[in-house]
């Protein structure tokens, strides 16, 4: 059976003027299937630079990285664009909604991005989507008539309306008080175990460490430990 | 995603951030109304503007096309140029020119012209009374002399009555000069006059009259042609007074305007232009022009009769009261002008009182002899009679139109005809006559090639003695039957008045060939073109016209562009937002140019609608023209806008393109957010 994701000897450089700063200096890894991954440290130890590469928003300077066995690095950049419209989804930490588009709409444009779905179809996964996360009675409202994790939990429900194989989800919980924060955490959770969705968080908050199967630590840009559980980050 | 689902998707991305940003989106959306509204209105008014100044040059001098020599030492220009009028030499032979082109298909008529300078000497009073006088004597009508004399003896007292001190002070013999004054206005003389009245009129003639003052020589240009396919072809032309000129006569329509500057009573012109501008000038300057005029008042009351003095008496009465003083003094109360009343007073001085004046130089049914010179340089001169003044409708701000006096060909061809065998001939007898009788040589030729010549009297309108001196000259209104056929048939340029207008580049084509195949030496050029510094002075308003909406249209460009770039860098999150979630570059530039398509359509229509209502309304009350140069532009006193459904889609789609080039390097801006943007801007 394939990895959900697989790293090998992930280098990525950036050049400040002559300087070059390197960010990631040989990560390797593999996420299994349906597995809830955490990938922590703190800032600066190239987690987020990580989490782009493996959403396919950066390129790797060198390494490879597979994901669902597709190896993305070599793949043109619009093939990427298609990648992420039809594997990914993915969760901000401010939440990204577009401030014009209603709560169904918003929920609803991954779907119209796909292209292929019948408007009766798509009415039947968004509408589903939002009773799940207790969003059905807002869905003519707009983001900014919502509260942080109300729009959080619209923003769960975007990335997983096109039933994509892995979901990112970065400093999800950042922006959040701590109960809220728990409770979106256990909604990503809950629905990602039921869809049998493979969920990389990048986050160094320890109540979404606690719900992770593993957690990988990086640091100075190289992974430290791959299979940490929450009480034994430092 | 197929284009029904993406259009459908942009649409409904668009419509979102359009109503999401009210404020931007109303800024964007009144900029490009206002740039539609301006555009059409642009267009409307340059194609109305372009179509007045075809109509000001087409139906006045130049027709749809012209001809003249293709041998002309210099371009045909029908209104002249800065330096006078052209030399655009002389065609030999009309009938033949008529004859070949006039077959050409889409040629309605050709009228044949031909322009140039001459002179005419106005100004002394006196010696014209007396002129008058002198004929009525000849003609023996009792009736007629009486009035006239009475004419003439009012006149000679009124200048001596006035004028004596001044003139005694500038005469050579002043003692003699003071005996032929008192004799002047003796009795004794117009009792005389009863008796031997020519004698009366050389002793007037010769030692009265020249102390009225110098004559005035005056240009005159002329434009000969047909006159009767000018009137049927130029409809433009209006008779103001009197009638055309009849068929096969000499004759000369005064152009209306001319006759104003050159040929009124200053007093009279004084207070047309002072009504005419007594609202822009400042109290200072009006005042000291009305002291002015009640200064020179008097020289209203040179050359009328006793009648004419008690009727003018009687009308000033009941407009200045006051009767202290006597008439011209009363004169100088009337024309006591202020902002308040100069209006009334300008209608009364035409209601009331011009009819008891004489308040031109020059009167329909007056004969003039036009003085020129002939292309070789012979002095040439033709006596013609004045059958009436013209102007052409709502061209009175048209100076160019309105420079040249309306002249029979025969006339024409008198003033620039060479001299025949016969003339040359009669000419060399008579050089030889007065050689003999001066018993030497004397300067002849200067006396011939002087212009204007040097009377050897001052001449008057109808008494010259150039025309006095050749004795080949025809009467003022004989026929031109016989002259025409003695001469040959020039002419200096033609018009040539097509059926269909629209069609002038292929028929100029077609003349063009037609006359070259005919070797007729010709050179047709189109009606801009032979407008000359008119077109030149057009198309110099049209420029700064087109200048100044293109500097509009780049402010609004800008002010689109920026509106457009802020909302771009407003929503970068989002566009990285959206670049995550797989839209590719396309999609997003699609999104920017959708919305400012969307938008863009709904304000330019409205744009357009407001320039239709006003345009509309412009065309129902006319724009006022404020000025000369404004009713030549206008091609009258109002400007009726027109626009085609042509000119509101090419205003449509100028305003969306230019709104499209406004929102490209947005458009552009917004494809290069990278989607990693939508992690570093909500970090």
């Amino acid at each position: 059976m394939h990895a959900a994701v697989e790293a090998r000897d992930i280098v990525k450089e950036y050049r400040l003027g002559k300087q070059v700063v390197p960010a990631l200096r040989g990560v390797s890894l593999t996420i299994a299937h349906g597995e809830l991954v955490v990938i922590a440290g703190p800032s600066g130890s190239g987690k987020t630079t990580l989490l782009n590469i493996i959403g396919c928003m950066d390129r790797p300077t060198r390494g490879e990285v597979f994901i669902e066995s597709e190896a993305i690095a070599t793949l043109s950049e619009k093939t990427l664009t298609r990648f992420r419209l039809r594997r990914l989804g993915f969760v901000f930490q401010s939440f990204n909604l577009i401030p014009v588009l209603s709560v169904f709409q918003n929920v609803e444009l991954p779907l119209l991005l796909q292209g292929n779905i019948r408007a009766s179809e798509r009415r039947r996964r968004v509408d589903e989507l939002l009773e799940q996360v207790g969003l059905a009675s807002h869905r003519t409202h707009r983001p900014l008539e919502l509260s942080g994790g109300q729009q959080q939990r619209v923003a769960v429900a975007r990335a997983l309306v096109t039933r994509p194989a892995l979901i990112l989800a970065d400093e999800p919980t950042a922006n959040l008080d701590g109960a809220t924060g728990a409770q979106i955490v256990n909604l990503i959770g809950t629905m990602a175990r039921t869809r049998q969705t493979t969920v990389v968080f990048s986050t160094h908050d320890p109540r979404v460490m606690a719900k992770a199967d593993r957690i990988i630590e990086i640091a100075d840009g190289l992974v430290v430990d791959k299979n940490s559980r929450a009480d034994e980050v430092r | 995603m197929s284009w029904v689902t993406n259009l459908y998707l942009q649409l409904r991305l668009a419509s979102a951030n359009l109503a999401g940003r009210r404020a931007q989106s109303a800024v964007v959306a009144l900029v490009m109304a206002s740039e539609a509204f301006l555009l059409l209105v642009g267009l409307a008014l340059m194609g109305t503007l372009d179509l007045a100044l075809e109509r000001n040059v087409t139906a006045t001098l130049a027709g749809h096309a012209q001809i003249y020599s293709a041998d002309a030492p210099e371009a045909l220009q029908v209104f002249g140029g800065h330096q006078g009028i052209p030399d655009a030499g002389v065609v030999p032979d009309f009938s033949t020119v008529e004859a070949v082109l006039a077959r050409v298909p889409n040629v309605a008529a050709i009228v044949p012209m031909g322009s140039g300078p001459s002179f005419i000497s106005v100004g002394n009073p006196v010696e014209r009374s007396l002129t008058e006088l002198r004929q009525a004597v000849q003609a023996k009508e009792p009736s007629h002399r009486a009035v006239l004399a009475e004419h003439s003896r009012a006149l000679i007292a009124y200048l001596i009555g006035t004028e004596r001190t001044s003139l005694l002070a500038n005469a050579e013999d002043p003692d003699t000069s003071g005996q032929e004054l008192d004799r002047a206005t003796s009795n004794a003389l117009w009792e005389e006059f009863e008796r031997n009245p020519l004698d009366v009129l050389d002793f007037l003639d010769n030692h009265i009259a020249p102390l009225a003052g110098d004559p005035r020589w005056l240009l005159f240009r002329y434009l000969g042609t047909d006159l009767e396919r000018f009137a049927t072809y130029f409809d433009r032309l209006r008779v103001v007074e009197g009638t055309t000129v009849p068929a096969d006569h000499r004759g000369v329509l005064v152009n209306h305007l001319y006759r104003e500057k050159r040929l009124k009573n200053p007093v009279a012109r004084e207070l047309d232009l002072l009504a005419e501008e007594a609202r822009d000038l400042p109290a200072d300057t009006f005042r000291a022009r009305v002291q002015g005029l009640q200064a020179r008042a008097r020289t209203l009351l040179r050359g009328i009769t006793v009648a004419q003095r008690d009727q003018l008496e009687q009308a000033l009465a009941t407009l200045v009261p006051d009767r202290t003083g006597g008439l011209v003094a009363a004169l100088e109360r009337f024309f006591a002008l202020t902002p308040g009343n100069i209006a009334a007073r300008h209608r009364s001085f035409y209601d009331r009182l011009a009819p008891s004046l004489s308040l031109y130089d020059l009167e329909v049914g007056d004969t003039l002899v036009l003085h020129a010179v002939s292309r070789s340089g012979f002095p040439t001169a033709a006596r013609v009679k004045v059958f009436g003044t013209y102007r052409f409708d709502g061209l009175d701000g048209f100076d160019a139109a309105n420079t040249f006096n309306l002249i029979d060909l025969t006339t024409y061809r008198t003033l620039i005809a060479e001299p025949s065998p016969d003339d040359l001939a009669e000419m060399t007898a008579l050089t030889a006559a007065i050689e003999r009788s001066h018993g030497g040589n004397i300067a002849f030729d200067d006396s011939l090639f002087d212009a204007p010549p040097t009377p050897t009297k001052a001449p008057s309108i109808v008494r010259d003695p150039v025309v006095e001196a050749s004795p080949s000259m025809p009467r003022a209104e004989a026929t031109t039957a016989a002259e025409s056929v003695r001469r040959s048939n020039p002419f200096g340029h033609a018009a040539v008045i097509l059926t269909d207008p629209l069609r002038l580049a292929d028929t100029r084509a077609e003349l063009q060939r037609a006359a070259d195949t005919a070797h007729l030496g010709l050179r047709v050029v189109g009606w801009r073109d032979a407008a000359g510094i008119v077109a030149q002075y057009f198309d110099l308003v049209r420029i700064q016209l087109y200048v100044g909406l293109t500097i509009i249209l780049l402010v609004a460009l800008l002010i689109i562009n920026t509106a457009i770039v802020i909302a771009v860098l407003a929503r970068v999150r989002e566009l990285g937002t959206l670049r995550t979630m797989g839209c590719t570059r396309g999609f997003v530039m699609a999104s920017v140019l959708i919305e400012i398509g969307v938008l863009g359509s709904a304000a330019i229509a409205t744009g357009l609608l407001a320039a239709v209502g006003t345009l509309s309304a412009a065309h129902a009350q006319g724009i006022p023209a404020s000025g000369n140069v404004w009713r030549f532009l206008f091609g009258g006193t109002h400007l009726h806008p027109d626009f085609s459904l042509g000119q509101v889609g090419a205003a449509f789609a100028t305003a969306l393109v230019l709104g499209f080039v406004a929102a490209l390097y947005p458009a552009l801006l917004a494809t290069r957010v990278p989607p990693v943007e939508a992690i570093r801007r909500g970090a």
